[in-house]
């Protein structure tokens, strides 16, 4: 059915004079603005004259271009696009660059109920490849056909299996993430109201008996809870809006995953595009059971490529264990495991105890001689240390046939998998006061981000460099 | 391919790790001597921007002349200290191409060793700044899939030797 030339669903009119109004509005805003604002005594009737014109003008452009737009899928697999008003273009795809068909959906063509399908290509020689409104099945059928040209083996397709995200795990997802964040906009908040509360109080005594007698109540519930209340709401629904009906479809080693209220994303990645992992969770997210996961894909520039990085906020701990084992074709046995050498614990205690404390107690004498601050320091120190220790304690880098895996985080646990056979370089750093210790940095550099260790005992990480790079370099 | 290993100790993988050529042990070149005059050269060019921004800055602004000598003698003494280093560090710099691999070893409080397998390189380009084509010098820059961050930036071969092992590592691999 679509290897002959065909047009978009006829919906799609109104969607491309929308687009066109659209993409006029964007470039001349500036213009506009400046008529509006310059121009004072205006003929209404030449104002309402221009405005009509300028509605037929993208209500024809509108048309034409979808009347233009046409596309196809030849036999072959390639894809052919035709389309444009004054100047056309012809676009072919062969099939070995297309990369993935991603289907869309924004918030008009929700309404209208037509989808929008992207093609990426290898290395992005074209951009805008884009069908902006076809139903649903010329959508699914566009991305089945060209999809399946590229999988060699499409004989022995399994049954796709789902991963659902609730709306409850969402809600529970954006109270614990949210959780921290809320308390320092509140603690912010209150320092900010304190402050002025001080100003407001100095001026005025009777403020003062009507806060300690009557108001006390109500200050707890304004200051506190309210703001508390407000910023997870906000929270919950920015989630929610991203997030809405999370769906992981799994089948034939691809991977689709889509989600949103109002724009629906679909984004399709392979196993062989898989190139780091990260999955973590904190410490509320650890008793309900629940994590979340980063992919990140192989990308030329994975610093900028903002696709490259797919976000699965919240599932349970079982699937995402699923998840990795699918990902990493169940090769998650770990046979060594590698501590951190006792000089990441002194390194961060004098980064972040002794410097600090040096620091703010000069500073101290010179502004108060004496030591208001005695107790406040001795907490500092104490719990700065506690968190020290366990940051140390839970450091380590695992090491299996077929993976490398880093712990790390105190309040917030993750854990990063690389496979091996995806080191794109290896980087090793020592600073010279280490080179008696015997202690290195190591930095594993992926296509889609590193795994950084740092404070690794030499004689142990050395012999795993080596395997390491003969496992690349026999490829 | 799969593997099931459950719990295997290290020594149980399919080949000797010992065996295995060392990262450690990896005989390198030293870079050209004459790197050193263009790293020396080339901060000096930073210093003497840095001099004239304070010399123009306490002319112009009144309540900054106070501060011109200490400042002066401040940027002088961390631009002897940085060049005493680069001086002590140099013998740090020092490269070598395997027949699977390139490494390159820099730094200058640290020692950064970058190791890129061959078959990892997508393309490789020649660099000739001012300095460097003063001394006859080049840098091979090695790109990989991935972040810039990732790139080797060879610097202290001379031009015949950049194109040699341009040459050399483009017929290895196969690309253009």
């Amino acid at each position: 059915m679509l290897n002959s030339p065909q047009r978009q669903s006829s919906i799609g009119v109104i969607i491309e004079i929308i687009y066109a109004g659209q993409k006029t509005l964007r470039q001349f805003w500036p213009l506009l603005i400046l008529a509006f604002v310059k121009i004072k005594n205006v003929n209404l009737g030449i104002l309402i004259t221009a405005i009509i014109l300028l509605v037929a003008l993208i209500v024809i452009y509108g048309f034409l271009y979808y009347r233009n737009f046409l596309f196809c899928v030849e036999d072959d697999g390639s894809f052919i696009l035709k389309r444009g008003v004054f100047s056309k273009k012809k676009v072919s795809i062969l099939p070995e660059k297309i990369q993935q068909v991603n289907i869309n959906q924004s918030f008009i063509q929700r309404i209208l109920n037509v989808y929008e399908v992207e093609i990426e290509t290898a290395g992005g020689i074209e951009k805008e490849v884009k069908i902006n409104a076809v139903s649903h099945n010329v959508a699914m059928e566009i991305k089945t056909i060209l999809l399946e040209k590229k999988v060699e083996s499409t004989a022995e397709t399994e049954q796709a299996s789902f991963i659902k995200v609730s709306v409850q795990q969402l809600l529970i997802y954006a109270l614990s993430s949210g959780f921290f964040k809320s308390l320092w906009i509140v603690i912010i908040f209150l320092l900010a109201l304190y402050t002025n509360a001080k100003n407001i109080i100095d001026k005025d005594d009777q403020l003062i008996d009507f806060l300690i007698n009557k108001g006390k109540n109500h200050i707890l519930i304004s200051a506190v809870i309210i703001p508390f209340i407000a910023v997870f709401i906000f929270n919950f629904l920015r989630v929610l809006i991203v997030y809405f009906d999370y769906t992981i479809a799994i089948a034939n080693k691809a991977y689709s995953f889509s989600y949103g209220l109002f724009n629906r994303k679909d984004t399709v990645t392979t196993k062989s595009k898989i190139q780091l992992v990260i999955i973590s969770q904190n410490i509320i997210q650890k008793k309900i059971n629940l994590c979340k996961m980063y992919i990140r894909q192989f990308s030329s520039n994975y610093l900028k490529d903002t696709k490259a990085t797919i976000h699965v906020p919240a599932m349970t701990s079982q699937n995402g264990q699923f998840l990795l084992q699918e990902f990493f074709n169940h090769g998650l046995n770990i046979d060594a495991i590698l501590n951190a050498s006792k000089y990441r614990f002194s390194s961060n205690i004098i980064k972040y105890v002794i410097v600090p404390t040096l620091v703010f107690i000069f500073i101290n004498q010179l502004v108060y001689p004496i030591n208001y601050f005695a107790a406040l320091i001795i907490i500092y120190i104490i719990s700065v240390t506690a968190i020290l220790l366990f940051d140390y304690k839970n450091y380590k880098l695992g090491i299996g046939e077929n993976i490398i895996v880093k712990y790390a985080g105190v309040f917030n646990e993750t854990r990063t998998f690389i496979q091996p056979k995806a080191i794109q370089v290896i980087s090793v750093k020592q600073y010279f006061w280490h080179r008696q210790a015997g202690v290195l940095h190591i930095y594993l550099h992926t296509a889609g981000g590193d795994l950084i260790f740092k404070f690794v005992k030499q004689n142990e990480i050395l012999p795993y460099l080596n395997y390491w790079l003969y496992l690349v370099e026999k490829e | 391919m799969q593997q099931e290993t459950n719990n295997a100790s290290f020594t149980n993988l399919p080949v000797d790790v010992n065996s295995l050529p060392q990262l450690q042990n990896v005989a390198t070149h030293k870079v050209n001597k004459k790197l050193l005059w263009v790293l020396i050269l080339s901060s000096f060019v930073t210093f003497i921007i840095l001099i004239s921004i304070i010399v123009i800055l306490t002319n112009v602004v009144e309540q900054l002349k106070q501060y011109r000598f200490i400042s002066l003698l401040i940027v002088c003494l961390i631009f002897a200290a940085y060049i005493l280093l680069i001086i002590i560090s140099f013998n740090n710099r020092s490269y070598a191409i395997r027949t699977q691999d390139i490494m390159y070893k820099h730094g200058i409080l640290s020692r950064l060793t970058t190791v890129i397998p061959l078959n990892r390189i997508q393309h490789i380009a020649i660099n000739e700044g001012v300095f460097l084509r003063m001394f006859g010098l080049a840098q091979l820059q090695i790109f990989t899939a991935g972040s810039g961050l990732t790139d080797l930036k060879l610097s202290g071969i001379t031009k015949e030797d950049a194109e040699k092992f341009r040459e050399l590592i483009i017929n290895k691999i196969g690309i253009k």
